[in-house]
């Protein structure tokens, strides 16, 4: 698996590298998004000092990007294989097609991680946000990375035998908004713990206590964790699925 | 041990008045070191048994040895298979060729090392060291189709399938891959090959199996085939240019047109039926001699079709 990986960080490389104007692009525009959002934000509240609040929107904000990249990441991978005429490769591998997609997920996450972070850096300097940084971030963002990868699963499952999902894509774009924004922290125990149910909330309240109010919640930490046992483990169940029952039915191949 | 074995493979899809028979208990086997040409027509059923071969496509029922290892419930299998599927293209088009044989040998199971050094023979092996670095986008067709096979043959398999390789290729770049698909034969490798173009399997399979309608309707030695058919086998040249109307005609009679030559199977009654249907035009020679697949295919076929 190790091997596989490295293959796949490199396989990431080599596509950054062949467009090198896409990966700038796309740092300029997502800062810009945001100091976008910032100066809208500031204009409605009248010019008073958003404090808290705008930091938590700026942590929803990077945390999206972070779930959106990774979960785009295996549903598309479908997709785009299928397009390129490549999946048919993936599929005769010694190694699981989840395998590949999984680790693909991982390898793909490490330089999205490096990208947001240019892309947080970039706009923490024009906005003058300050935040709460250190090494205990990686635990959510992990889960947070988990659970989007488990979502990515369930979208490719669908991918597989149905095709188009293109707009079930977005709409579940949507509901991540929601999702990582949704203020879960303040909703009590029994609110975080069914918050294990909506992807990768818990994972982004758990980064809001910590980057806003630098305190690290074992308790929600748990929750995020079972957070990714559903999520992943129920996408990785559904993908075998789904990948059998198109290989009984013939439809791989039939993009 | 055969490099593939299958054995009564069927395939049905849909259901109630939509249900189409694809494959019906197709049986068949590759040696090593054999190529053997899976021909049929379109929608005969080559595509569905390759890609239940593949393990892309669950068979209803039959089983499939890929060098002992059934592939559906052992996918290190996959390790020994190269798979050229047409259609696809194979490739990461925005990757350079280097990048693209190195990915896909560890998806093939090698080390990353190891796929560097395969990838350094490859290139060589196929002449496409010049252009290691060089995007697959901009490769000819024919370069992109060798680059295709070399990552087959990174995890040094033990069977190929080659779904229509020459298909696409100008006149050299096929003649290229012929040639290349004779020299993997000898060194050992066993190739299920599947074409339209008939001339390329007729110039490189050892054994030809036919398929019509699910079913395999010969699987023998391509010269056994040629033989059994060579008695009553016909050419015949002419001047002047057919007419679609004659075009059809000589066609319903099994005849394979090849520009201004005309082959067929038949008795003399057939012979005089299609000079019949050439007048008025200038017949040049008339002979009889050694037979072709191309001839054979479509009097196979003809004779299925009036069963």
């Amino acid at each position: 698996m190790l091997t596989l990986f490295r293959a796949e960080l490199k396989r990431s490389w080599s596509l950054i590298k062949a467009y090198p104007v896409d990966q700038v692009a796309s740092v300029v525009i997502l800062a810009f998004l945001f100091y976008m959002l910032f100066l809208g934000a500031n204009y409605v509240a009248g010019g008073i000092h958003l404090g808290d609040r705008i930091e938590s929107i700026f942590i929803g904000y990077v945390a999206w990007l972070l779930m959106m990249t990774n979960y785009q990441s295996v549903s598309r991978s479908i997709r785009d294989e299928s397009t390129q005429g490549t999946l048919m490769q993936l599929l005769t591998s010694p190694y699981s097609t989840r395998q590949i997609l999984l680790t693909r997920a991982a390898a793909s996450a490490i330089t999205d991680v490096v990208t947001i972070t240019l892309v947080a850096a970039a706009i923490m300097l024009v906005t003058g946000i300050r935040l709460n940084l250190s090494l205990s971030v990686l635990p959510f963002i992990l889960t947070a990375l988990g659970a989007a990868a488990g979502l990515g699963f369930v979208l490719g499952a669908v991918t597989l035998l149905y095709k188009k999902a293109d707009m079930l894509l977005a709409i579940v774009q949507y509901g991540i908004i929601f999702a990582v924004m949704a203020p879960i922290e303040n909703w009590g125990k029994t609110g975080m713990i069914l918050s294990a149910l909506v992807p990768a909330a818990p994972s982004s309240a758990g980064l809001r206590m910590l980057m806003v109010g630098n305190h690290f919640s074992p308790f929600m930490f748990a929750v995020a964790a079972c957070n990714v046992l559903l999520y992943l483990g129920g996408g990785l169940l559904l993908f075998g699925v789904a990948e059998r029952r198109a290989k009984r039915r013939g439809l791989l191949g039939a993009f | 041990m055969n490099a593939l074995q299958i054995a009564d493979l069927r395939k049905t899809f849909g259901a109630g008045d939509k249900r189409v028979q694809a494959v019906q208990g197709v049986s068949m086997t590759v040696a090593p070191g054999t190529i053997l040409a899976f021909l049929g027509p379109n929608g005969a059923g080559k595509t569905t048994t390759i890609k239940m071969v593949a393990g892309l496509l669950i068979p209803d029922e039959g089983t499939v040895l890929i060098d002992g290892a059934n592939p559906e419930k052992d996918r290190s299998v996959y390790a020994r298979v190269g798979i050229v599927l047409e259609g696809s293209r194979n490739l990461y088009q925005q990757l350079s060729a280097r990048d693209n044989l190195e990915y896909f040998g560890v998806i093939k199971g090698l080390t990353l090392a190891d796929a560097k050094v395969r990838t350094a023979e490859l290139l060589t092996y196929f002449g496409l060291t010049h252009k290691a670095k060089t995007r697959v986008s901009q490769l000819s067709s024919g370069m992109q189709q060798k680059l295709t096979i070399a990552c087959s043959l990174l995890n040094r398999p033990k069977l190929l399938l080659l779904d229509e390789p020459t298909n696409a290729l100008d006149v050299q770049a096929a003649e290229e891959i012929k040639t290349l698909m004779k020299q993997l034969a000898n060194e050992g490798l066993a190739i299920l090959l599947t074409t339209h173009q008939l001339d390329v399997a007729q110039a490189v399979a050892d054994r030809v199996a036919i398929i019509r309608d699910g079913k395999i309707l010969v699987e023998e030695t391509t010269s056994t085939l040629l033989n059994r058919f060579a008695g009553d086998f016909y050419k015949v040249s002419f001047a002047g240019d057919l007419q679609q109307e004659q075009s059809e005609r000589l066609l319903a009679l099994g005849v394979a047109i090849n520009d201004k030559a005309l082959s067929f199977h038949g008795d003399s009654d057939t012979v005089y039926r299609v000079l019949e249907v050439l007048r008025p035009l200038p017949v040049l020679n008339l002979s009889q001699g050694d037979s072709d697949l191309s001839s054979v295919f479509l009097k196979l076929m003809k004779e299925e079709t009036s069963c």
